[in-house]
């Protein structure tokens, strides 16, 4: 429910965005506004505490946008998701504009994990190798987990990818479970 | 109802003139057989030993019964054995003669003050050494009955005092024994006032409350009741007989049925041997009864509890089982994970690396055509 509800604000937004040309200032705005209300307990009560007014509500949401560098149509959709206490569909709405901003730039992003760490040709070839698959732009993500004990797992959107000896492990723990 | 009603009025009235007849009939003093009033006192055998001033005059046929102790003009006085001698000595003198002479005599008294009808209070009337008032003592006899005087009310101011009853001066034969014209016309007048002396009840014009008067209430109220009360007191007396007789038909029937009750426990205890006997193999038939369902019952749950044991030891066995091959396929698992860290170099990393690299274009295209989330490279 709150994810249809996210949506209709993310879409408001990416509608904005695209008619100013100013998407991918949105999305940043937004992903930074959904860090900081991650980050903030505060933040997070700013719906919560009966003793605001709308008016301290509006206030607090125009000097944290001020402070991040936000744009008016930021400031003013948080402020409209203050009076609507629907502050906490901010980080859905941060992600699902960002996935639609990479729907409309055709960006796909993945992010590659490794036991150990790989070398720049063997991540362009992978780059290269998910670009002609998708047919879209690439954008990649590298972290080193040496838990995986072996090989690579790639989450591109929502699909995982796993070629670990961790993976294999699981796998065959999984079966034998079964059986 | 109307002539029952009119019977009961006509009756009471026929009861009070006959109330009124005998009062006045007995209310008469009756003359003394010899004129007293101008006999010469005589000392009389049981006189008090000191002589009163106004004691009344006696005659020689006053004389003083022996037996009696009364004189003998006297009416007799409780019955005709000796008067007790607790008994107050005779004053036989006490008539109105005498009230008039004691009267006469106050007057003459230096220091007395007869009380006029204005002041009857101005003084208190004397009594005899027994505290009785004068001409009013036990033996005395009664004063007139006062039928109709004052029927208006009380007024010391306007009452007309009684005349002399026994006319002395023109002793004709009715005077001397009946009482004076005067006396009877004042008798026989409804003066509307009477006298009333509310401070001393021993003034001898004292004047009783009219006799006529009380029966006319008397008379009134029997009226009133029987008027506006005969039929509510009627009714109610009707309720109050149906609703005895409803109790006592109830207490009849409560009676009948108590009685067949005592019947039946009477026949109840005559048999209750034969009853006890009956209970008795009764309920050894059904101890007997109880004994075999309650074995069965037991039967039923120990083979029940034996199928819930062997149940659970299989699924005991079983968990057991599962649970060894958990930790078995753990302990498996950590061992491995230890082993190929252990074992496994870079050559073997970047052999890894190539096979995913060349398994995720096919990987990629079958998640899509599967629609699914996740995928694996071989």
């Amino acid at each position: 429910m709150s994810q249809t509800i996210a949506r209709r604000y993310a879409r408001a937004v990416f509608e904005l965005g695209r008619e100013n040309g100013s998407l991918g200032a949105l999305v940043g705005e937004f992903s930074r506004f959904a860090e900081a209300y991650a980050a903030s307990e505060e933040l997070r009560e700013l719906d919560h505490l009966p003793s605001l007014t709308d008016a301290t509500r509006r206030a607090v949401l125009a000097d944290l946008g001020k402070r991040l560098g936000a744009s008016e149509v930021a400031v003013n959709t948080l402020s409209l998701l203050a009076d609507r206490q629907r502050l906490s569909l901010l980080p859905d709405v941060a992600a699902l504009l960002l996935e639609m901003s990479d729907e409309h730039e055709g960006v796909v992003r993945a992010t590659i994990r490794s036991a150990k760490q790989l070398t720049p040709a063997y991540v362009n070839r992978l780059v290269e190798r998910i670009r002609a698959t998708t047919g879209k732009k690439v954008l990649i993500t590298t972290e080193v987990d040496p838990a995986l004990i072996a090989g690579v797992v790639a989450q591109i959107g929502d699909r995982v990818i796993d070629g670990t000896i961790r993976g294999r492990l699981d796998r065959l723990s999984a079966s034998l479970r079964q059986n | 109802m109307m002539p029952r009603r009119l019977l009961g009025l006509r009756i009471a009235l026929a009861f009070s003139g006959l109330l009124v007849a005998g009062g006045v009939a007995l209310a008469q003093p009756v003359a003394p057989p010899t004129a007293r009033p101008n006999a010469a006192p005589t000392a009389r055998p049981n006189a008090a030993p000191t002589a009163r001033p106004n004691a009344a005059p006696t005659s020689s046929a006053n004389a003083i019964s022996p037996i009696t102790g009364l004189p003998g003009w006297h009416p007799p006085v409780g019955g005709s054995g000796p008067a007790p001698q607790a008994q107050p000595p005779m004053r036989p003198g006490h008539d109105q003669k005498n009230v008039r002479q004691l009267v006469e005599q106050l007057k003459r008294e230096p220091g007395g003050v007869m009380p006029t009808l204005a002041s009857p209070s101005a003084r208190k009337f004397p009594t005899d050494e027994h505290g009785y008032c004068i001409g009013q003592g036990p033996n005395d006899p009664p004063k007139n009955v006062n039928l109709f005087h004052g029927w208006l009310g009380v007024n010391n101011e306007k009452a007309v005092p009684a005349p002399q009853r026994l006319d002395d001066s023109s002793p004709s034969w009715f005077a001397a024994r009946f009482g004076s014209t005067a006396w009877w016309k004042w008798r026989l007048t409804p003066h509307p006032w009477r006298y009333e002396n509310h401070d001393d009840e021993c003034d001898p014009r004292n004047t009783p409350i009219p006799l006529l008067a009380n029966l006319i209430n008397f008379g009134l109220l029997m009226w009133l009741v029987t008027r506006f009360g005969g039929k509510p007191i009627a009714e109610a007396l009707k309720k109050r007989r149906s609703a005895i007789m409803s109790e006592i038909d109830r207490a009849k029937e409560i009676k009948a049925s108590a009685k067949g009750r005592l019947d039946q426990y009477a026949a109840d205890l005559d048999k209750l041997d034969d009853k006890q006997a009956a209970l008795r193999l009764l309920y050894a038939e059904e101890g007997e009864l109880d004994e075999k369902h309650l074995r069965e019952e037991l039967g039923q749950a120990r083979t029940r509890m034996l199928a819930d044991a062997d149940f659970r030891v299989v699924q005991e066995a079983k968990s057991t089982r599962d649970t060894l091959s958990r930790e078995a396929l753990d302990g498996a698992l950590v061992a491995a994970e230890a082993l190929l860290g252990d074992s496994i170099n870079d050559d073997d990393h970047n052999r890894l690396c190539e096979e995913f690299l060349n398994d995720i274009g096919n990987a990629l295209v079958k998640g899509a055509s599967d629609g699914r989330a996740t995928g694996a490279a071989s």
